[in-house]
């Protein structure tokens, strides 16, 4: 399978002040490794700060990498599959859909076009020309999922999201998710949830610390994780990078 | 990467969305715009007309075609030092040219001083007693040449200060010298040649005196210091474009977080 993306030893740093003209490096990559292929499901795993969600910034092209090399034969796009993005409460959920929808990359027209299909995703029927600040935080995160997921990237790139809102709405958006990740798209799934690793991914990356510990397929590395997440639990709490 | 169109459309719905959260926001809703500017106004008006006693009897008018082509230079610029910073949340999540966002500010002000400028054509006009005469033709043109130079300075501002926030402070500071030195409650051309020389290399000391030259006195603006205006206008929106450029995918890094 041919890989439609590849990163080689990337590494992304951050500076944090340290005083008057003076700042310390930080680096919340250090060195991920790792390629994409076109059609599969790639789990990121990894502790809390281990910089999962960096990577994904990397490669969606919001960040460039500070070293190594992000390669991406073909040109494909990625974009993050991001929630709520650009809401401006005061504005109605009619005007909040052409905003958020136009920041994350579709046409206006476009937007017209599956209007009525993002309204009805988001179950909102009469309070769609209400200003969304009187919204509950479900019908938000129902609205925002529903402009969300219209968004069609050639690479999906999804931070812990699979499922927003009350029950019924969980389950709704589950499958829209899980219709996407099992289509032949390729998506690239950072979660905590080992679950949802096993049931969706082809292969999982594992990130500790900025870095490529290992690569493989998901019931082995996930069974790794797991033993040193465990082995790391007895002696003392783990300090969170 | 979407093309130049979709991302004027964006920048053109950003600038309404920004109007309109703003018209829903207050209780008085839109009408701030007009009363938020005739208070600041008011304020210098009250000052200088009837406590310090500067003015001639032609004061008010001069005072107001200055006050007005100042708020809008001053309130864009401030403005546009937060542009970036005001976003933080969107350029984590997704890739967008951040040069939308100070382009989508000067947008929504240039609209907001449309409004008010209307408001000064009507009070020179009927209150004041102007005659519009040929000059006014020139409008269009000093309009547009601030419009170039507040487009400058905010892209310039919004792509220097995420390096250092600290420019807000400076940048406040140097406002506040700027609107001092910009002629706008006293004339420079009462000032000696030297001094005039000196304030006139301030091109918002340029756009006022011509404003008034149209506005007040029905002749034309001196169209060489506006050309200058315009050139050295080009030369800071190159340099903040150039920055942009270069920056585009760091700014995420630097602002937020």
């Amino acid at each position: 399978m041919d890989a439609v993306l590849a990163l080689n030893n990337v590494g992304v740093c951050y500076r944090r002040r340290a005083g008057i003209f003076r700042s310390k490096p930080f680096w919340a990559v250090r060195d991920a490794t790792f390629e994409l292929r076109r059609g599969e499901t790639l789990g990121i795993i990894g502790g809390n700060g281990a910089g999962k969600s960096t990577i994904l910034r990397v490669i969606a092209g919001i960040i460039q990498p500070d070293k190594g090399v992000l390669s991406k034969p073909g040109d494909y796009s990625a974009s993050l599959l991001a929630l709520q993005v650009g809401f401006v409460p005061h504005l109605t959920a009619r005007e909040n859909i052409f905003l958020s929808g136009m920041i994350l990359g579709l046409s206006r027209r476009e937007l017209a076009e599956r209007f009525d299909a993002i309204v009805a995703f988001s179950d909102l029927g009469e309070f769609i020309d209400e200003p969304i600040r009187t919204y509950s935080v479900g019908m938000r995160a129902r609205l925002g999922f529903a402009i969300s997921i219209q968004a069609d990237p050639d690479i999906l790139l999804v931070d812990e999201v699979l499922g927003v809102g009350d029950a019924a709405f969980r389950e709704k958006s589950g499958a829209a998710m899980r219709e996407k990740i099992e289509s032949n798209k390729t998506v690239v799934l950072v979660s905590h949830q080992a679950a949802s690793i096993r049931e969706f991914c082809n292969r999982v990356v594992w990130i500790e610390r900025g870095a490529t510990i290992a690569i493989g397929a998901p019931a082995e590395i996930l069974k790794r994780y797991q033993q040193q997440v465990t082995a790391k639990r007895t002696p003392a709490a783990p300090a969170p990078g | 990467m979407r093309s130049g169109v979709h991302y004027l459309e964006l920048i053109l719905y950003m600038a309404y969305s920004e109007l309109r959260a703003e018209a829903t926001r207050a209780y008085l809703g839109f009408l701030w715009w007009f009363v938020e500017p005739v208070m600041y106004m008011a304020v210098f008006y009250l000052i200088f007309e009837t406590g310090l006693r500067s003015g001639g009897a032609d004061y008010a008018p001069f005072l107001l075609c200055g006050l007005v082509a100042w708020k809008w230079f001053a309130s864009t610029v401030l403005a546009a030092a937060n542009a970036l910073a005001r976003n933080a949340g969107v350029m984590q999540q997704v890739y967008l040219p951040k040069l939308v966002f100070p382009l989508a500010l000067t947008v929504s002000y240039a609209f907001k001083f449309a409004m008010i400028f209307v408001i000064l054509l009507f009070y020179l006009t009927v209150v004041a007693g102007k005659p519009v005469t040929m000059a006014w033709a020139a409008l269009p043109v000093l309009l547009l040449v601030q419009l170039a130079l507040i487009v400058a300075v905010s892209v310039l501002t919004a792509s220097v200060v995420p390096f250092a926030p600290d420019l807000k402070l400076l940048l406040d500071n140097l406002m506040i010298m700027l609107f001092f030195v910009s002629g706008i409650f006293f004339d420079i051309a009462n000032m000696s040649e030297a001094i005039q020389d000196m304030l006139r290399v301030n091109p918002m000391a340029v756009l006022i005196e011509s404003y008034r030259a149209v506005l007040l006195h029905g002749v034309w603006p001196q169209w060489d210091r506006l050309a200058a205006i315009v050139a050295v206008s080009l030369v800071l929106l190159g340099v903040g474009v150039a920055l942009f450029h270069k920056f585009d995918r760091a700014y995420p890094k630097l602002v937020g977080r």
